[in-house]
């Protein structure tokens, strides 16, 4: 186990040392002077001069790169130019939002996804599996902010049971009554997502049911649900666990149009916003951020799925 | 070997071909959406002002009075412009790195380790990194997507080149002095046919839901255009007086995706049952 | 002896996929208490579907049981509630499968495996469980019991996991034991090992065995008795010492002459000639009649009888009369 941890980090380390180049690198692709692109049209030459310096636009790409590292590795990810604060600043702001966000979907996934895929594969080749497989795969085709837009003219425009904007922190009054504001948003990046988990887990539950083993335990004369729980499906969760990091990537991305639609004061609009304002520190900063934190959970992931798979370890 | 699933195989027939009549309709929708429409897709009418479907306006009107039905047809032609833009990118662009990396193992590993970093970041962030850059517009847009599933397929490329390659035949060619681009074209290009067609219809169909997401967020295809997302992203704020204007784009892009999937599933299940770890059920998102 | 199980006119039918029709033909065996009985058959001949049927565990709807019955003990298995069954199910009859190295849950240590055997049919502690599952484990000549009880079915060798499988299965003193090719897809000498254990302890427990095997060369080393199985129907059934002195049916000879033996040394090995009929081919009334060097036109169109050489011996064909291998 050990040695599979030191081989998945030294695989994260370097994949994050590169896309943060790249990150780096984006700015200076962007046509003028890096430094009047990121102070923005109102800066005096004094400031761009200064910055110039700062960033060391003199030196070597290299050289640069290595100054910008370390500035954001002690958490200076620049200043906004519209804001005029530490973008590390505004990505606090966002992070509760955008965490919550993200974990309730999750939550939304794991309980419709999980169970409706095993309904279907219980009940496989039955007008219920037909009826739920299709829907399925028509709501894997379905853009999130649709979904969005119609959960807000059903439950926050026509019947008035949720709020359909906005996201007051549950550090601020409500408290914990403040997540209702996150339930039609985060069923709304829910949906698309968790009718792949139905299709996944239908499909790796079929193919598991299929195994040699679990004959084996219908063999042994245990109760059909002590053969599903036991030995169907925590066999077909592996295949689902691996799909995990793959639907936080899908999370992350329609995060960005989820909280646009329901103006979530998230990471994710702010990407838009500052991109739309030529933002370019934020945009940067943002960026950075997002692919930290998806690089971070896709190696939880995979740990999780060597502590959960045996054979993996001995890999 | 008995099927154990032979009722989804029938269930799986009759949707894809109604994911290719789907497919169908929406080409014609295309080729002929100045004929098909009723009315000029761009054509003000301030009288007409948020009017339901009735018989001249079968799918409503929008706050500008302009037709939804001509607007919803017309949206296919950037559709289709943009699903085939985004298709000959991400296919050309896979082809090139995949083949390359896996005739050229050394430059290989140094492309699929680029192709990993581009990999690591989500598929909208890396658009919208792109567009950034290039900033809004039609070829932008399709540049932008395209690069997003250049990765996934050049990744699919090189697996699938790399397997052919170690295959004996392609030894036996070596041994023949066939020459480097005689074994790519005659024998790793043919053989790529077929998952680079599954492929394509998955492409194509992320395509939508990203170049959708692109215009609703105001980045992507310039407003005035009618494209689905544009149509969805201008009418947010009518939605609850004029709910047909959130029906019928949405309906649009949902059933345009829908479509190439199933066909693209069907093909795949066709073609072979392995391929399905090949390709996952919705790309990259 | 009291028949401990008895097959009577099993016929199991296939619904779907390649192959559709009858796969096991009005089949009947009979098993007395701590019998072993080889069942011998080529690939497809439904010798493990039968098994299969016996346990309940068919691959239905794909395959499903037309007609007859399995009795276990005096009670019929087909018309037993699922629930009673399953209590059959491991207790009274346990089964062994031909891959040990996919009949293990991959992610379930090999010890508590036994144990959801033993718990599954014994209100027992689990702390009693793990302690007889180590006395399991030594039964089968694991070495080092107690570690392989910590064991994922990955770090053991084939032959090990066979062990774990035989420990797992004579977990609750089952009075049957299916075991299917058992030991087909493991090393020749490791083949030998597992042969003889089953074979002690089958002998010690007293315990019936129905072994399944393509191989005539084994059944000498495992078996009281025979039975030989070609396409869905029962050709014979003797006694192990007359199937290899007196074979009546010319498929058994046909099955004998393959095999490579020391006193036959230097003579040729004769295979049978054409290959065994699918189950959606038309029927005749013998099924080997088309392969068969003495078949003559009787056998197209009359069902063989049922004739008897001796008193546990069997055959059915229109042509055991005398005479030497073909």
């Amino acid at each position: 186990m050990v040695r599979y941890l030191i081989r998945r980090i030294g695989m994260f380390l370097p994949t994050l040392l590169a896309s943060s180049f790249l990150i780096f690198a984006f700015i200076r692709l962007i046509p003028g002077d890096p430094a009047a692109v990121m102070l923005g049209d109102q800066a005096t030459p004094e400031a761009v001069a200064a910055l110039r310096a700062e960033m060391g636009l003199e030196q070597s790409l290299l050289h640069q790169y290595i100054i910008w590292l370390t500035a954001a590795l002690t958490g200076d990810l620049g200043k906004s130019i519209f804001f005029q604060v530490p973008v590390l600043d505004l990505i606090v702001d966002g992070l509760e939002t955008s965490v919550l966000l993200a974990l309730f979907s999750m939550v939304w996934i794991v309980i419709l996804g999980l169970p409706i895929g095993m309904l279907a594969a219980a009940r496989r080749g039955s007008l219920l599996d037909q009826g739920l497989s299709g829907l399925a795969m028509f709501l894997a085709s379905v853009p999130t902010f649709w979904v969005g837009l119609y959960l807000i003219l059903i439950f926050a425009a026509t019947l008035g049971w949720l709020p359909s904007s906005g996201y007051p922190s549950i550090f601020e009054d409500g408290g914990i009554t403040n997540l209702r504001y996150l339930l039609l948003p985060s069923l709304a990046l829910a949906a698309p997502n968790a009718a792949l988990i139905i299709r996944l887990t239908r499909a790796s539950m079929l193919d598991v049911y299929r195994e040699d083993y679990v004959r084996t335990a219908r063999a042994k004369g245990l109760h059909p649900l002590a053969v599903v729980v036991r030995h169907v499906f925590r066999n077909a969760l592996l295949t689902v666990v691996s799909a995990i990091g793959f639907t936080v990537a899908a999370l992350i991305s329609e995060a960005v149009v989820t909280e646009t639609v329901f103006s979530l004061p998230g990471i994710g609009r702010m990407v838009v916003q500052s991109i739309l304002r030529r933002d370019y520190p934020v945009i940067q900063g943002t960026i950075l951020m997002i692919v930290l934190l998806y690089l971070t959970i896709n190696l939880v992931v995979d740990i999780l799925y060597a502590w959960l798979d045996p054979r993996v370890k001995l890999r | 070997m008995i099927h154990a699933r032979t009722g989804r195989r029938n269930g799986g027939r009759r949707l894809a071909v109604f994911g290719l009549a789907m497919v169908t309709v929406l080409a014609v929708c295309a080729v002929f959406a100045p004929w098909l429409s009723p009315q000029d897709p761009l054509a003000i009418d301030p009288l007409a002002r948020l009017t339901s479907p009735n018989a001249e306006h079968w799918f409503g009107t929008d706050h500008y009075g302009r037709d939804t039905f001509s607007r919803v047809v017309h949206g296919s032609r950037m559709a289709a412009l943009i699903g085939i833009g985004v298709v000959a990118i991400a296919l050309g662009g896979g082809i090139a790195f995949g083949v390359t990396s896996a005739v050229f193992p050394r430059l290989g590993l140094l492309l699929m380790r680029i192709v990993d970093v581009l990999m690591a970041f989500p598929a909208l962030l890396l658009a919208l990194a792109l567009i950034v850059i290039l900033g809004r517009g039609v070829e932008n847009s399709i540049l932008a997507i395209g690069v997003v599933y250049m990765t996934t397929t050049a990744r699919i490329v090189y697996g699938v080149s790399l397997r052919l390659k170690a295959e004996t035949w392609i030894d036996a060619a070596l041994a023949m002095g066939a020459g480097t681009s005689r074994i790519v074209f005659l024998h790793i290009l043919p053989n790529l046919m077929s998952p680079l067609f599954v492929q394509a219809s998955f492409v194509f169909a992320f395509a939508q839901l990203q170049a959708a997401s692109l215009d609703f967020l105001g980045l992507g295809v310039p407003p005035e255009t009618p494209t689905w997302g544009n149509m969805l992203s201008e009418s947010r704020v009518y939605i609850t007086r004029a709910p047909w204007l959130l029906l019928f784009p949405g309906l649009m892009i949902a059933l345009s995706a829908f479509s190439l999937n199933v066909v693209g599933d069907a093909v795949r299940d066709r073609l072979d049952p392995r391929l399905q770890t090949a390709f996952s059920a919705r790309g990259r998102s | 002896m009291n028949a401990l199980l008895s097959v009577r006119d099993l016929l199991l039918v296939g619904n779907a996929g390649v192959d559709p029709g009858v796969i096991v033909d009005r089949l009947s065996l009979v098993i007395s208490e701590g019998e072993a009985l080889a069942l011998v058959g080529e690939s497809g001949s439904g010798k493990s579907l039968t098994a299969l049927a016996i346990m309940g565990l068919l691959p239905e709807p794909e395959v499903t049981v037309q007609g007859g019955g399995v009795e276990f003990d005096g009670h019929d298995l087909l018309l037993m509630p699922a629930p009673e069954r399953r209590k059959v199910a491991g207790h009274g009859i346990a089964m062994i499968f031909q891959e040990p190295m996919t009949s293990l849950n991959p992610v379930m240590r090999v010890g508590d495996q036994i144990v959801e055997m033993i718990r599954a049919h014994e209100s027992v502690s689990r702390k009693a469980a793990v302690a007889r599952a180590t006395k399991l484990l030594t039964a089968v000549r694991m070495p080092e019991p107690a570690l392989r009880l910590r064991a994922y079915p990955h770090q053991l060798s084939g032959g090990q996991r066979q062990r774990a499988m035989i420990a797992m299965a004579l977990a609750c003193r089952p009075k049957l034991l299916i075991a299917d090719e058992p030991t087909t897809a493991l090393d020749v000498t490791v083949q030998a090992h597992i042969l003889t254990l089953l074979r002690e302890l089958q002998r010690d427990l007293n315990m019936a065995m129905l072994f399944i095997t393509h191989d005539l060369g084994v059944v000498a080393t495992i078996a009281d008795r025979v039975a030989i199985m070609y396409c869905g129907r029962m050709a014979e059934t003797a006694p192990v010492h007359d199937i290899f002195r007196a074979p009546a049916h010319p498929y058994t000879r046909g099955l004998l002459a393959c095999i490579p033996t020391a006193d036959r040394r230097g003579s040729e090995l004769v295979a049978i000639p054409g290959q065994m009929p699918s189950p959606s081919d038309p029927v005749l009334a013998c099924r080997f009649a088309p392969r068969c060097p003495r078949a003559d036109s009787r056998c197209g169109h009359v069902a063989p009888p049922t004739v008897t050489i001796s008193a546990k011996h069997f055959a059915h064909c229109h042509h055991t009369g005398s005479g030497c291998s073909p």
